[in-house]
């Protein structure tokens, strides 16, 4: 690539080839102002705030136009600031921007461009067209009245999640985004990732749980990792008095890059689930408050008989102490061990032209590996081969039921860097798969800290035992007479209750910190965010209690 | 030294933008030590601005015909228009009324809300007739100087009114701009 140089408002400057205005401004530190661009999409020159002069004929967009060898260009003359100062009043003056009770007004884009320029009324008066409100999604509020037409929702859901759900329909100034070009947002095949909410500019698309409770700087924003899958996301955590507002994508983790998936972003906060608040024994067939001490004092009486079993969702600090104390007689309440071994990292989905995804639907679960294989596939022309994967076999013409493997696999072969992903398998496909000696091999551990079970010795197994423990979050249990069962879990639901006969509560979603080991075999540290009830045991706590027992 | 008489008057509006005006405090003493004399405003309750008039300042969008009367009233007497609030300078949450055909919007005020018992719409030459599209001020005159806010801060209509006073052009930003 050669490089040009170019003159920015008087200053020179050199620039490989493929830059845009706006970029070589920057590196010259000129602010130019903007709306539609964003650093992690691809520009689009819709909302024309952008405009500059550069060289004869219009005004050119900074952010959608190369540099070219020898370009001049003068970001800030008169006539560019009255330019820029129409383009606001024509925006203000398309749809019904009210400020006075909108939900991102203090967080809006299109305000702040509204304030810097000194809009202090409108030209062209607005507020005779009412455009739509859909509020049919659980998770998402969109009022077209507050849209601008950037597109930023469009373009994230198509380039960085890869859903490919959100479309302009129409033309012109009936311009209206759309969920599969005409459908409410929940009959959409929209997945809930939520990109689109973290990047709209203004408050068209708005996250319902956290509207109206804060601006951004009435938050915290804690910077941490999520533990819903072993993927470890980059999450920031808007936090208000000990209440999580709403969790966006971290723009700077190398893992993910501010992409998330429901099971992160939304379905935690969603939690309707009971909380157990404090140690309960059942004694009689009723349940007793009973204090740390007291519970323990039980679980030490039966220790000599008891077998824990545990849910690969926990911190490694809590499983270790749990092996510690039991040693042989602690076990996985999921399988551990991948079906085939691993050979492929996250990086290898970035250049492979070939996915062939078994026996896992990756709009349910992991969702952000799902987004690295969507967004590829039909911009950068890899193929997706779907092999009994739930929902993700219908996006493909390429969907095969484990019957016709021989097929799927003929498929695949036909491409180069060819990748399999994969978490569980059934008996007889796993062998089949393994022998594909060109394959890379992508696996997904079934829990948030399946590797750290396999680190720690801990494997498998069905419960059998009389005297049980049990420790997770999505506990699932069959209780025969005479068992005698201790249940560790955040949530007091009414199977448990039927089930358990002492209950002890631990931290849920972001109240504690842990450590974690993804699929790639990283450690990654999860901060404690918000402060559970009183009455429920640290992970460090229940440590120390298992050392003594 | 000069003297520079201000009125004021409400259209479809809470008020508040007053209430503001008045959060000025004993600012509004040094404005009149400046040489502002305040004559008709529904603090004062005067109700009609003297011909001549050097600054009008109204708040409220514009609604009926009753208030498009006063705007054009103003207008005519005052040699400087002042919109104060987002519902003048904007049009405001009032708005919201033009996607409502009119006769709707009245009967779900006066005889179909929940609480009301025996309902009738009211009527009669005092009443005003509702426009066809509630209004900023600006769709219906020429506005000299606008102050948005919901209400603005006291800061800023107090800056307007030293600026007017001190024959600047007032020009709002950053803290004293704001449109909620």
């Amino acid at each position: 690539m050669g490089k040009v140089r170019v003159k920015i408002d008087g200053k020179e400057i050199e620039v490989e080839e493929g830059k845009t205005i706006l970029e070589a401004a920057k590196a010259l530190g000129i602010e130019i102002p903007t709306l539609c661009y964003h650093e992690k999409l691809l520009p689009y020159g819709a909302c024309r705030m952008c405009l500059v002069e550069a060289g004869p004929g219009a005004p050119k967009p900074a952010c959608a136009t190369y540099v070219t060898d020898g370009m001049e260009v003068k970001t800030s003359t008169p006539e560019v600031e009255e330019i820029r100062k129409t383009v606001l009043q024509l925006l203000f003056g398309e749809r019904n921007h009210y400020c006075m009770y909108c939900e991102s007004s203090g967080d809006c884009e299109l305000q702040k461009l509204g304030y810097k320029y000194g809009l202090d009324h409108f030209e062209f008066p607005p507020y005779e067209e009412k455009y739509p409100l859909d509020i049919s999604h659980p998770y998402i509020l969109f009022d077209q009245n507050r849209c601008v037409l950037c597109r930023r929702c469009a373009r994230a859901c198509a380039e960085l999640g890869g859903h490919f759900v959100l479309e302009v329909k129409n033309r012109g100034y009936q311009s209206l985004i759309a969920a599969d070009l005409n459908s409410q947002f929940a009959q959409s095949s929209c997945v809930s990732c939520g990109l689109c909410v973290q990047v709209c500019p203004t408050g068209a698309l708005v996250d319902k749980r956290a509207a109206y409770l804060g601006r951004k700087e009435q938050a915290e924003v804690i910077k941490t990792v999520c533990d819903r899958c072993p993927v470890g996301c980059g999450l920031e955590v808007y936090r208000r008095a000990n209440f999580i507002l709403k969790v966006y994508g971290d723009w700077d983790s190398p893992v993910n890059q501010g992409v998330l998936c429901k099971n992160g972003r939304y379905l935690p906060l969603y939690e309707e689930r009971p909380r157990l608040n404090f140690p309960k024994l059942k004694e009689s067939g009723a349940w007793t408050r009973v204090s740390p001490d007291m519970a323990f004092k039980v679980i030490s009486e039966k220790k000599g008989s008891a077998s824990v079993y545990l849910e690969g969702s926990l911190p490694w600090e809590l499983l270790k102490a749990f092996k510690e104390a039991f040693e042989d007689r602690t076990f996985a309440l999921n399988p551990v061990s991948p079906p085939i071994p691993p050979s492929a990292v996250l990086k290898d989905l970035e250049e492979a032209d070939t996915y062939i995804v078994v026996g896992v639907d990756l709009n349910e679960r992991y969702g952000v590996v799902g987004s690295m294989i969507k967004r590829r596939v039909i911009p950068q022309n890899a193929r997706l081969i779907a092999v009994e994967a739930g929902s993700l076999s219908g996006i493909t013409d390429f969907s095969y039921e484990y019957k016709d493997l021989d097929t799927a696999l003929g498929e695949a072969r036909k491409g180069n860097r060819i990748v399999v992903v994969y978490s569980g398998l059934p008996e007889g496909i796993s062998e089949r798969l393994r022998v594909e000696s060109s394959f890379k091999f992508l696996f997904l551990p079934f829990e948030a800290n399946t590797m750290a079970l396999k680190e720690l010795g801990i494997e498998h197994r069905a419960p059998v035992e009389k005297v049980k423990i049990f420790v997770g979050e999505n506990l699932s249990f069959t209780r025969s007479p005479g068992d005698f069962i201790v249940v560790f879990t955040p949530y007091e639901t009414g199977e448990l209750r039927e089930k358990a006969d002492l209950l002890i509560p631990i931290p849920g979603y972001l109240e504690d910190e842990g450590t974690f080991v993804t699929l790639e075999g990283r450690r990654v540290h999860r901060q404690k965010v918000i402060t559970p009830a009183e009455g429920v045991l640290t992970v460090e706590e229940v440590s120390s209690r298992l050392e003594k027992i | 030294m000069k003297r520079v008489t201000l009125a004021s008057d409400w259209l479809e509006s809470c008020s508040g933008c007053h209430m503001s005006l008045l959060d000025m405090d004993e600012r509004l003493v040094e404005l009149v030590q400046m040489g502002l004399v305040i004559t008709a405003t529904p603090i004062t309750d005067l109700k009609v601005p003297a011909p001549g008039t050097d600054i009008g300042v109204l708040e409220g969008a514009v609604s009926t015909d009753h208030h498009e009367e006063v705007v054009r009233l103003f207008r005519e007497r005052c040699k400087i228009l002042v919109a104060l609030g987002d519902c003048a300078v904007f049009g405001g949450i009032h708005t919201m009324r033009n996607y409502i055909p009119i006769e709707e919007l009245l009967k779900r005020g006066y005889v179909t809300t929940e609480s009301t018992v025996g309902g009738k719409i009211p009527q009669g030459p005092g009443i005003g007739k509702h426009l066809k599209k509630c209004m900023a001020l600006n769709e219906v005159v020429k506005v000299d100087f606008y102050i948005p806010g919901c209400p603005p801060p006291a800061d800023a209509i107090y800056q307007v009114l030293k600026d007017i006073l001190e024959g600047k052009t007032p020009e709002l930003k950053e803290e004293l701009l704001k449109y909620d």
